[in-house]
């Protein structure tokens, strides 16, 4: 069987639940407390997908970015070599969603054409909402980019948002 | 006070029957009247406040301080049954006499613990010397070197003796394990490691060394292109050698030998030449090198294989 390794990188203004995210989806061993730190935690997480007619091993190296309102030079570094990338917005501040934009063109600037998905993250409460579906869709339409309603506390469409990236990164 | 109601105090048990009437006979049967008793009698209860109250207040303040010491004394025999609050007592007590002792009575201490530290020091001293011997002996046996040679000549012009080089050469080094890693994207294209254990993070720590480059790079790097190449933890260091595509990371343990980052760079530089159209578009697939293995583990193995100095 091959076995590939990506950098994927997730992206997203300060609190919208990126930690969650991989937190829901990998087993970590190392502490969040070095997104605070350098600006940055790495975990792992390995999944089955197809490659060219095979069924391959898919080694995720996720790069969980701190936060922040402005695009630093640190984050641009960190941005290297990266395969692909998780935009995440959070459905109850509607201010998140605009900035997503600014990161993919940050992205795109560094990488070059990269594989992204946007993740609308708190789906678990409705109540709170202060963005649309239909405004998230015409994002990730801007984006050409899939896009999923998650939620980082009960799990929804968290597996199926990371599985479908890696399905893409290896087509 | 009439004297009738006084009462004298016994003497030997007996009332004193000059002065008062013996005490009249009680009714048995509890249903006649009976007359007071001396016992009761208020003007009695007065005398002997009279005579026996300074002793009466006496024994009072030894019974309160009795019972006072026996607080104190459970209070105690509490502490001592329970080893940690014991401890926390006389830990700082003893902490300071000692503090005090070695301070007022340097030489005494010295003399009362060196038959203990002094066989200690000896001894790691005698094996650090032991060790040493053995590793210039082994060097000096080996056969003539081209590269020895060139760099004898340099250390003589720079006036560093053979023996200081030896000496040099002779530090305690060894690699523990080795990452290549892909410049740009942080992902691990090979690792090797002489630990027992092997660790499966090795990928993780290879995207995170690569995080702690770049956050140098551009934290202190001032628009300058420099590198990190060392990161020292206690008596380990990761010795860092970059190339443009790719770059090599050593831990290890000890001080580095004159030729081990030449070696390191040589490589890495071997490895690059030979993979460079894969790590110039790098896909995430690993496997091709495997075939670089060989060569990892031959640095892997410097700290016995290296080449003499003298």
């Amino acid at each position: 069987m091959k076995t590939f390794s990506k950098k994927i990188c997730l992206l997203g203004d300060f609190a919208v639940g990126k930690t969650s995210l991989v937190r829901r989806f990998v087993h970590n061993r190392f502490d969040d407390q070095y997104i605070s730190t350098i600006g940055v935690k790495v975990s792992r997480k390995t999944v089955m997908a197809p490659a060219n007619g095979e069924v391959a091993e898919l080694t995720m190296m996720l790069w969980d970015l701190a936060g922040s309102q402005e695009f630093s030079t640190v984050t641009a570094s960190y941005l290297r070599g990266a395969a692909g990338a998780i935009l995440v917005c959070d459905l109850t501040r509607a201010d998140t969603l605009p900035s997503l934009q600014r990161y993919a063109d940050d992205l795109r600037k560094v990488c070059g054409p990269i594989q992204l998905i946007v993740a609308a993250n708190k789906n678990d409460i409705p109540e709170q909402h202060l963005l649309t579906a239909d405004q998230v869709a015409a994002m990730a339409r801007t984006l050409q980019a899939p896009h999923f309603f998650t939620s980082a506390k009960v799990g929804n469409e968290v597996d199926d948002m990371f599985r479908l990236l890696g399905k893409q990164l290896l087509d | 006070m009439e004297r009738d109601n006084l009462s004298a105090p016994a003497v030997n048990g007996r009332y004193d029957n000059e002065i008062l009437p013996p005490p009249p006979a009680t009714d048995e049967t509890g249903e006649g009247t009976v007359a007071p008793t001396i016992a009761d009698d208020p003007a009695m209860e007065l005398l002997r406040d009279l005579i026996f109250g300074e002793y009466r207040q006496q024994i009072a303040r030894m019974r309160a301080e009795v019972q006072e010491l026996q607080g104190v004394l459970d209070a105690l025999e509490a502490q001592i049954n329970d080893k940690e609050a014991l401890v926390n007592t006389i830990t700082p007590v003893i902490a300071d006499a000692i503090r005090t002792n070695i301070r007022e009575s340097q030489s005494e201490m010295v003399d009362a613990l060196y038959p203990i530290m002094g066989k200690l020091v000896q001894r790691s001293v005698t094996e650090a010397m032991r060790e040493l011997a053995q590793r210039i002996d082994r060097q000096m046996r080996r056969t003539f070197n081209f590269k020895d040679l060139v760099q004898r000549v340099k250390a003589r012009v720079q006036g560093i003796s053979d023996a200081e080089m030896a000496l040099r050469n002779a530090l305690p080094f060894q690699v523990r394990e080795l990452f290549l890693i892909h410049r740009e994207s942080g992902l691990l294209l090979l690792h090797t490691s002489n630990q027992l254990e092997e660790g499966s993070d090795s990928d993780i720590i290879g995207s995170m060394l690569t995080a702690i480059r770049d956050f140098a790079e551009d934290a202190f790097g001032r628009g300058e292109k420099v590198e990190l190449n060392q990161i020292q933890y206690g008596d380990q260091s990761i010795l860092i050698e970059v190339a443009y595509l790719v770059y090599i990371a050593a831990v290890v343990q000890g001080i580095e030998p004159p030729y081990f980052r030449e070696q390191m760079r040589e490589t890495m530089i071997t490895i690059e030449h030979h993979h460079a159209e894969i790590l110039r578009e790098y896909n995430g697939d690993a496997e091709p090198f495997m075939a670089s293995a060989g060569a990892f583990a031959a640095l892997l193995a410097y700290d016995t294989e290296r080449v003499a100095v003298v």
